[in-house]
């Protein structure tokens, strides 16, 4: 889910490490977590979206290339994976941040409960919400297609 | 009944329809082939859209290794308990040392005849009489000035 937020390998790892921590904390001081599922979701959801919206206030010197990092296993996938990558992060950037939320939610599979919960939209919104959300990437998806294969 | 929404063909895709709606739904179906061709559409798409995210996914590079241990040396209780018997001695002998360099009884104060004679003398006097001063003789010799009573 994580890596579903247009954040890098090392970024990911570094959030998933703090959601875990995060927890640790959670039962260390005595707290409950009643739906662990759920909450593991909901903190890790908000520390993508402060991760990304920390990253567009700043401004990187050098970006690297995960490519060159050689961190993928083949050749193949890593051009298959990062050509997935931009097409779906490009149309994901254009939708709001709770669309987009919900959007990676409902790709994880999970109820319109738990998108609710986790995201904040009522629960008999989640319907309406999510079917406007993917009717907008619809025509992005495509043209971002067309795109790709033109060039 | 009316054609359904994009709402309820998305709750419909999801399974999030109540069993009461899903038979209306598959009723419309039957006789409604724009329905029918949009809830394909968009199932298509919700499909697409989570293959197409899910293959964005990057496998994690290494998932750290957990080792179990295969036999676990549990402590003997015995010897705990003597370590423990142990420092609890020492400790409690150390607090005594400290205590008995530390406290120091208060001085019993024992007042002889003559303390409490002067004491009583000068809290009978009133400060601006001279009473006091008349019964005192001030008497010197050679080892120095004396105070003496008028009475004694």
């Amino acid at each position: 889910m994580v890596s579903k937020f247009s954040v890098s390998r090392f970024e990911a790892e570094d959030i998933v490490q703090e959601v875990f921590i995060r927890l640790y904390l959670q039962y260390d001081s005595g707290g409950e977590v009643e739906y662990p599922k759920t909450w593991l979701y909901k903190v890790a959801s908000n520390i993508c979206i402060n991760t990304v919206g920390r990253r567009k206030q700043t401004k990187h010197i050098e970006t690297v290339n995960e490519l060159d990092l050689g961190v993928c296993d083949s050749l193949e996938l890593k051009i298959e994976e990062v050509e997935h990558m931009k097409i779906i992060q490009k149309a994901l950037s254009t939708l709001k941040e709770q669309e987009k939320l919900m959007v990676i939610l409902y790709s994880e599979g999970l109820s319109y409960k738990e998108i609710s919960t986790i995201s904040g939209v009522r629960f008999t919104s989640v319907s309406k919400s999510l079917s406007r959300a993917l009717e907008k990437l619809k025509p992005l998806l495509k043209t971002q297609y067309h795109e790709m294969l033109n060039q | 009944m009316k054609c359904l929404t994009n709402e309820q063909i998305q709750q419909l895709i999801d399974g999030e329809t109540s069993t009461v709606d899903l038979t209306e739904y598959q009723q419309h179906f039957n006789g409604c082939s724009h329905c029918k061709e949009r809830y394909n559409e968009q199932m298509a798409l919700s499909q697409n859209i989570k293959e197409l995210l899910n293959a964005s996914v990057q496998s994690p590079e290494r998932i750290p290794e957990f080792r179990i241990p295969n036999k676990v040396i549990k402590p003997k209780l015995k010897d705990i308990r003597i370590i423990s018997w142990l420092e609890v001695a020492a400790l409690l002998i150390s607090v005594f040392f400290v205590w008995k360099m530390t406290y120091k009884p208060e001085e019993e104060l024992k007042p002889t005849a003559e303390n409490i004679r002067m004491f009583e003398k000068c809290n009978n006097v009133y400060a601006n009489t001279a009473t006091w001063r008349d019964n005192v003789i001030i008497v010197t010799d050679v080892n120095g000035i004396k105070v003496q009573y008028a009475d004694k």
